[in-house]
């Protein structure tokens, strides 16, 4: 029987809007109640602090009326010690805090560090002066009005809260909830009482802000208890409840599955699958009872039909059953109430009719045939009374078969003749193609070997070429510098002249300066005494002159020596211009004779290569030739081989010749 | 009654001992500066919106006449209520002490100066202020006495039209830089001014001082702190009406902001205390006085009220 998983159930069908139903209805009342004690919390929680903090302003307030400061600040540091109250503070009339439980003060405003924490800078002032320290101007300014308060908001740009704790005095909150955590604030109003001291007031004066700041976390805690038991509470009745309906939902639906079973049986049996089948016993009066004794009804009158069917499925059975051991000439009498069955059992009587006339009454015998000649025995013939047309047939084929293997038997043994001529005479061509592929690779390396020396002697003429004209080059520079050499001969002919011209120039001079110290002598002499000096001048000059006139003749002397040495450097020089004309003319025709040599030889080598090139392509057709020859061969014991194979092959059958 | 010089040095000590003095100056100091041996502080002392009771109050000083001692430890120079000099030799004696006097005498002023209406105090056919202004100037250290020289007091109130300024307004206002000593108290206790002029005289400066400039040895701690009705003020016993046992609080005491000694230190040679009296201390030596509180109770309808307090 298949198993119902449990989530396709009736049962879970109506168990389900239960639990769900129990779902929806918790969270909802959970929800619900949560948010009426939340709102209700805060309510509690606004009520109980600033009931707190009118407690305190009322217990501080005498103090404060008297301006105590200890006895302010014992009240505030005892007021702490109330469940739940965390802080007492003090703002001034300013809004700074000057009094916080837990720290020492003189009434000056706290101030807060980069952490938030606050400090009291005047501890050591409070210390000094055992905490009675008061400002000077306390009675009749207000402390904005300060020096130091000045100076500080110079200092800081006016923002005070960037070192203080401040409320805004115009508008602070009253009350402030944060979390666990909550503010409350009262304000001090100035009364006549006040300004008898603090002159600078007036009456309903701001005179300050008292404030608490209380840790709710112990209420809120007890508030989440408190909905967590009835979150506990109502889960418990919401399991016991799906627990009960499960049990009844499955009492009451016991039945069900009697009749489930029932009808699963009945069905396999209508289905062939068991052999028979039971009532169903539910004796009940109820909708389920009622279609159970339905059921029942059906179940009776099906199973008569079912059995005659069943006899004849078996006569059909037992029939067939003959029929496969080969004899086909069957008939079935049986008949039954099932029209369809009857109409199965005369078809199944026509078809062995058929069957027995068109292939054979025994099946068996024409099995044997077709093994005697899968057996490649073509003798065997069917034999007998009524042969059915399959069994004619069968021996006509065999005949047929016979014919044709005497026909390959004559075919084989001509092939065979055949084969072997055609192996003879290709084995002789294969022969002479590998002796001649043989003597055109000997000849190939012959031509390589030419090609290499004519590319080697046409490297030779080119680097013959480039000596002779680097030859030329030389040449034409030698004549370049003789050239150069016959002119600079020239020029030193040229200043040579003027050098002579120079010397005359000289010797002139010398001429005349003896003259002139000769004048000068006698201009001396007519001088007498006085003039004994001057002729002694006169005299070296004389001297001077005639030593001039002997060098220039000197220096004429070595010039003309240098002229005509000159003129034979110049002589040289024009020989050897001559020569290198010559020299150039001969190494010209030198360079056309190479340049000859060389194009000739360059043809030469292309002509070679040409050849190579041809015997190359002979190479490898016959060498394809060759290949082509034993490849025939090949073909040829092949063939050979294959005849045989045939001739063998009809050796193996049976036949009538 | 006559008494030998001795005998009456030994008296004035006394009255020294009362002031205070004696801490610093013996009787052998005392002897000293009586012999000549040391050189006595020159006073010039004025008087400007005032009622001369300071003064009054200063030379009715008990047991002793004070002139006497002024002139043993001190050389006044100049007081125009008991100067024997007159006219024009008042005036010679002014230009003296102005132009060869600098920086050697102490300047007392007792009362205000009249800044708006100059000419409501005249001395010598000119304006008190022009002849307080370089007076101070040149003075080695200028004495405030009496509440309206120190703060105003009652020259100061609503509806005065002299403009009258304070020593320290004063100073303040034409820059004049120079050590000041307020002694507030309507009027002047003497002992205050034999102190300072003693302090001033012997240890040549001034003694030591609060953001006032008020002596800290008589102005250090309230009326309230000292005050014999201090247990009923914590008890809450108030007195309602004047005549009540009981603190005074409630009837307008100024007490609590008010630093004076005059419970150690009373009026007249320490005879009696307004508080003492049953009355209710009114402030006199205040930076506020006189205030409207001061009139027994916030309903009454009168108007006293000050001016800015010192801008």
């Amino acid at each position: 029987m298949k198993k119902i998983k449990f989530k396709d159930s009736i049962g879970y069908k109506l168990v389900m809007p239960i639990v769900l139903g129990t779902i929806v209805v918790t969270t909802l009342a959970i929800g619900i109640l949560y948010f009426i004690e939340k709102a209700n919390l805060e309510e509690n929680i606004q009520i109980n602090a600033q009931s707190l903090v009118h407690n305190l302003h009322n217990a501080s307030l005498a103090s404060i009326a008297k301006g105590q400061r200890k006895t302010f600040q014992d009240v505030i540091d005892n007021f702490t010690k109330i469940d739940g109250v965390k802080e007492a503070y003090l703002y001034n009339s300013g809004g700074f805090i000057t009094y916080l439980s837990g720290y020492d003060t003189v009434g000056k405003p706290f101030v807060k560090n980069k952490d938030g924490s606050i400090y009291n800078p005047n501890e050591e002032v409070f210390k000094a002066t055992n905490g009675s320290y008061t400002r000077d101007d306390w009675s009749y300014n207000d402390m904005h009005k300060s020096n130091i308060s000045k100076s500080h908001r110079e200092q800081n740009m006016g923002k005070c809260a960037s070192c203080h704790i401040t409320i805004d005095t115009k508008d602070y909150k009253k009350f402030q909830l944060d979390g666990t955590i909550s503010k409350s604030i009262e304000p001090l109003i100035g009364n006549k009482n006040c300004i008898t001291c603090h002159t600078n007031w007036t009456n309903n004066y701001n005179a300050g802000y008292i404030g608490i700041t209380v840790d709710n976390s112990i209420i809120i805690s007890q508030m989440k208890n408190t909905i967590s038991r009835f979150f506990i509470a109502l889960v418990l009745v919401g399991i016991i409840s799906i627990f009960i309906a499960l049990i009844v939902v499955k009492k009451s639906l016991k039945p069900l599955e009697i009749f489930q079973d029932g009808l699963y049986k009945f069905f396999r049996f209508l289905n062939n699958e068991i052999q028979d089948t039971n009532l169903i016993n539910i004796n009940s009066i109820d909708e389920i009872g009622l279609m159970a004794q339905e059921v029942n009804k059906n179940i009776t009158k099906t199973k008569d039909l079912i059995h005659q069917d069943r006899a004849v499925i078996d006569a059909v059975k037992s029939a067939v059953n003959i029929a496969k051991t080969g004899k086909i000439d069957q008939h079935i009498s049986i008949s039954t109430q099932n029209e369809a069955l009857n109409e199965l059992k005369n078809s199944f009587n026509e078809l062995f009719t058929v069957v027995s006339l068109k292939v054979c009454s025994d099946l068996n015998r024409i099995q044997q045939a077709l093994e005697s000649f899968q057996d490649l025995d073509f003798t065997h013939r069917i034999n007998g009374q009524n042969l059915g047309e399959v069994s004619k047939g069968l021996n006509a084929l065999a005949d047929i078969i016979t014919q044709m293997l005497i026909q390959n038997k004559y075919n084989g043994e001509v092939l065979e003749k055949n084969a072997s001529t055609l192996l003879q005479n290709v084995q002789v061509v294969s022969k002479s193609s590998n002796h001649a592929a043989s003597s055109l690779e000997e000849t190939a390396a012959a031509l390589e070997e030419m090609t290499g020396n004519i590319s080697s002697t046409t490297n030779n003429i080119i680097q013959m070429s480039d000596l002779g004209n680097n030859v030329k080059i030389s040449v034409n520079s030698g004549q370049k510098l003789a050239n150069q050499t016959t002119s600079a001969m020239d020029e030193i002919n040229t200043q040579v002249a003027s050098i002579n011209d120079a010397i005359y120039v000289i010797d002139q001079i010398a001429f005349q300066t003896n003259i002139l110290s000769l004048n000068a002598a006698v201009e001396a002499a007519t001088a007498g005494e006085a003039g004994k000096g001057f002729a002694v001048v006169a005299q070296e000059v004389r001297n001077l002159a005639n030593r001039s006139s002997e060098a220039a003749k000197e220096i004429k002397s070595l010039v003309e020596a240098a002229t005509e040495k000159a003129n034979n450097g110049k002589d040289i020089a024009d020989q050897m211009i001559e020569g290198y004309n010559e020299l150039n003319n001969s190494i010209s025709q030198t360079l056309e004779l190479i340049s000859d040599v060389e194009m000739s030889s360059k043809e030469q080598l292309q002509g070679i290569e040409q050849i190579n090139n041809a015997v190359a392509t002979l190479d490898s057709q016959t060498q394809q030739n060759a290949q082509i020859a034993n490849d025939t061969a090949k073909i040829a014991q092949d063939t050979q081989g294959l005849s045989k194979e045939i001739l063998e092959d009809i050796q193996k059958k049976k036949f009538i010749l | 009654m006559s008494i030998n010089r001795r005998e009456f040095l030994k008296k004035i000590y006394n009255a020294m001992v009362v002031a205070g003095i004696s801490s610093f100056i013996s009787f052998d100091d005392l002897l000293a500066f009586d012999s000549g041996k040391y050189k006595k502080p020159n006073i010039v002392w004025l008087l400007g919106s005032s009622c001369s009771g300071c003064s009054t109050s200063l030379l009715t000083i008990d047991d002793i006449p004070f002139h006497e001692l002024l002139l043993n430890i001190a050389n006044v120079v100049l007081h125009p209520t008991i100067s024997a000099a007159t006219g024009d030799d008042v005036v010679h004696i002014m230009n003296t002490v102005i132009n060869d006097m600098k920086e050697d005498y102490i300047f007392v002023l007792e009362g205000s100066v009249p800044t708006a209406m100059p000419h409501s105090c005249l001395f010598a056919g000119k304006p008190i202020m022009q002849w307080i202004e370089p007076l101070m100037a040149n003075a080695s250290a200028v004495v405030a006495a009496g509440t309206c020289a120190a703060f105003g007091g009652v020259t100061t109130m609503e509806a005065m039209v002299t403009g009258c300024k304070s020593a320290s307004g004063f100073l303040e206002e034409n820059n004049i830089n120079k050590p000041l000593i307020n002694l507030p108290n309507c009027p002047l206790k003497p002992e205050h001014m034999l102190y300072t002029l003693a302090h001033l005289a012997r240890l040549n400066k001034a003694p030591e001082c609060d953001s006032e400039y008020r002596p800290l040895r008589f102005y250090a701690n309230t009326v309230h702190e000292r005050c014999i009705y201090y247990s009923s003020f914590q008890e809450k016993t108030f007195a309602k009406q004047i005549g009540d046992n009981g603190c005074l609080f409630k009837l307008g005491c100024q007490g609590p902001i008010t630093k004076n000694d005059c419970l150690i230190n009373g009026s007249n040679g320490n005879t009696n205390t307004c508080i003492r009296a049953g009355h209710p201390c009114i402030g006199c030596a205040g930076e506020q006085f006189p205030r409207q509180i001061m009139m027994h109770s916030y309903d009454d309808t009168r108007s006293i009220r000050k001016f800015k307090f010192k801008g």
